[in-house]
């Protein structure tokens, strides 16, 4: 039991309160309860690869690629991540100056795991077409 | 114990086809490690110097990134294709 459940029962207990206050504060502890469960953040889940996958039939028989594979670690991300943190300060303000420009606000030299994670998360399922759509680019988490 | 890319499997365009080789990436840990081992001295030399200017840190620990980005190279695979050529490699 609670330590504040058991408080609202001595309370009743010793007659503080009636057995209808009583019950308004138990229904609050528990709306307050569940409020909490719900409100813990979001884990993301965790991905081992980042694929990108280019199918351009159109291009048969001219020397184009007609199809490209590409796997990349989720775990060679984040440490080709960690290299922003070697950027020198004030080219790291130009480069954060200009994204800002752009409407993205990054901090260059703070990327923490989390941001990796929503970005991959976001990245999960995205398709492009290309060329009039006959040709694809797919972009998943695995 | 996740362990680092041991093999490098490629596939290079050859005329029409390509041809496969499996090639001992371990090596390279190993030729990387004596180059660390040379640089180390002339790194540490070089960070002491730069203490003053505030510059220090990107020496210090520009090889251990490199390092931690070689580690987690495993299961990187870029795959070309066009008709039967092939260009691929893939780290196992």
């Amino acid at each position: 039991m609670s330590e504040n459940r058991k408080r609202i029962l001595d309370m009743l207990e010793a007659g503080k309160i009636n057995t209808e206050e009583a019950m308004k504060l138990l229904a609050a502890l528990d709306d307050v309860k569940k409020e909490s469960v719900t409100s813990k953040p979001s884990t993301f889940k965790k991905y081992k690869f980042l694929r990108v996958m280019v199918n351009n039939p159109h291009k048969v028989g001219s020397d184009k690629p007609e199809k490209v594979n590409i796997r990349v670690p989720v775990a060679l991300i984040r440490a080709g991540m960690k290299f922003t943190s070697l950027i020198p300060d004030d080219a790291a303000c130009h480069v954060e100056g200009a994204l800002r420009e752009k409407g993205i606000n990054l901090n260059l030299k703070n990327i923490k795991d989390e941001d990796i994670d929503e970005l991959i998360d976001a990245l999960r399922e995205v398709e492009v077409d290309m060329d009039g759509g006959q040709g694809k680019v797919r972009i998943y988490a695995e | 114990m996740k362990l680092p890319p041991m093999l490098l499997h490629v596939q290079i365009p050859i005329g029409d086809g390509y041809f496969g080789l499996w090639l001992p990436w371990f090596l390279v840990y190993l030729f990387l490690l004596i180059l660390t081992m040379i640089a180390l001295p002339f790194l540490i030399i070089l960070s002491i110097i730069c203490i003053p200017f505030g510059k220090w840190q990107p020496i210090v620990m520009i090889g251990p990134y490199i390092w931690k980005l070689l580690l987690n190279m495993k299961g990187l695979k870029v795959d070309i294709q066009q008709k039967n050529r092939k260009l691929m490699f893939d780290l196992i």
